[in-house]
């Protein structure tokens, strides 16, 4: 079960884990949004060259990352990220992206 | 003419009113002698528009409008309270960014629950014998997304447009009773709401939206002094309109 953290008081906080979901869930989200086959999109990819990227991908990108993690990100913020690793920092999910690259 | 009497002793409902829009409606509206009735959910954001007003007897009534349901009922306590209205001003609404791969149904609900249903709950509720007292008028806040699209936003821009069609239905049905309806339609203005669309814009998105208003982008009382022309008797002849305030964005 996902949990979603819309209350501005319980926003989440790295420090203390308090995430929406983890790597392999916004990695198959990000498939969903690209529309692209389950496990297409990985780490390593650079954002802006995904298949599919667009004004209006970059909008429901924006919006997955306010539903699914709870986080309000500048557009300008989410662009300064190259490849989906350093998206997954900026939301959080670095310690298990890398378990999840591990495994 | 709109001097500082134009709304004198018209008691005038105002939803949305801690933020954007709606508290520079209320700001207005009081500086035109009207006794403004400040509805939100949020009674501290209320308390903090009422202390921006001009004059005396204004009221901070606390409501979620999204129990539509019971709008009609809870309008009736208030003209019970405070007596009946002149004028309501729906100002509350919702913003939603999104491609159709990420809009969910629930969203849209949301979105046309506070848009449009509890529009049309309110105009209900204003209609109801005791409830109002001529002559009286309706302002919705629609938007110019009602007349023209923008990709990723048609469920904001289906419920402006149906904002649009419902004026001028209501407006036939309340014109035997008195009852004046409008809508004002804003383009880009500096408000919380722009605020909110900025964090799914770039700056480079957002600049071509500016540029896109050959007057700039508006300011809240620039929308505020529209609503109060269409809630005063300078507007006595005018129903079923939709007056459009945006810059010059639409006539491209």
């Amino acid at each position: 079960m996902r949990r979603r953290i819309r209350d501005a008081s319980s926003r989440f906080d790295p420090r203390i884990g308090n995430i929406a979901m983890d790597a392999p869930q916004f990695l198959a989200e990000l498939d969903e949004l690209f529309e692209l086959d389950p496990g297409t999109v990985t780490p390593a990819n650079v954002i802006q060259d995904i298949p599919g990227w667009s004004s209006l991908t970059f909008m429901g990108l924006i919006a997955l990352i306010d539903e699914e993690c709870g986080l309000t990100l500048s557009p300008d913020t989410i662009l300064s990220c190259e490849t989906v690793a350093d998206l997954l920092k900026e939301v959080g999910l670095t310690e298990v992206a890398a378990r999840s690259q591990a495994a | 003419m709109l001097d500082s009497t134009a709304l004198a002793d018209r008691t005038i409902l105002v939803t949305g009113a801690s933020s954007g829009l709606g508290r520079a409606a209320c700001v207005v509206l009081s500086q035109l002698g009207a006794r403004v009735i400040a509805v939100g959910r949020d009674e501290q954001r209320l308390t903090e528009t009422a202390e921006q007003l001009d004059g005396s007897g204004h009221l901070v009534r606390p409501f979620d409008l999204s129990h539509v349901d019971e709008i009609p009922k809870w309008m009736k306590s208030v003209a019970a309270d405070h007596g009946a209205l002149q004028g309501v001003v729906h100002s509350a609404g919702l913003h939603l960014a999104r491609p159709l791969q990420m809009l969910k149904p629930d969203a849209v609900k949301e979105l046309l629950q506070i848009n449009v249903t509890a529009a049309l709950m309110l105009a209900k509720g204003l209609r109801q014998r005791g409830v109002f007292e001529v002559p009286a008028s309706i302002v919705f806040l629609s938007s110019v997304m009602g007349r023209v699209g923008q990709a990723g936003v048609s469920a904001y821009c289906a419920s402006k447009g149906a904002v649009d069609a419902m004026t001028r239905s209501l407006a036939l049905e309340l014109a035997p009773q008195g009852i004046r309806v409008n809508a004002v339609a804003p383009g880009q203005v500096e408000s919380e709401m722009a605020d909110q669309q900025k964090q799914t814009l770039t700056a480079e998105q957002f600049d071509r939206i500016k540029a896109m208003h050959p007057l700039g982008l508006g300011r809240p009382e620039d929308v505020a002094h529209a609503v109060a022309f269409l809630l005063a008797d300078t507007s006595r002849w005018i129903t079923g309109s939709t007056l459009t305030v945006d810059g010059g964005y639409t006539i491209h």
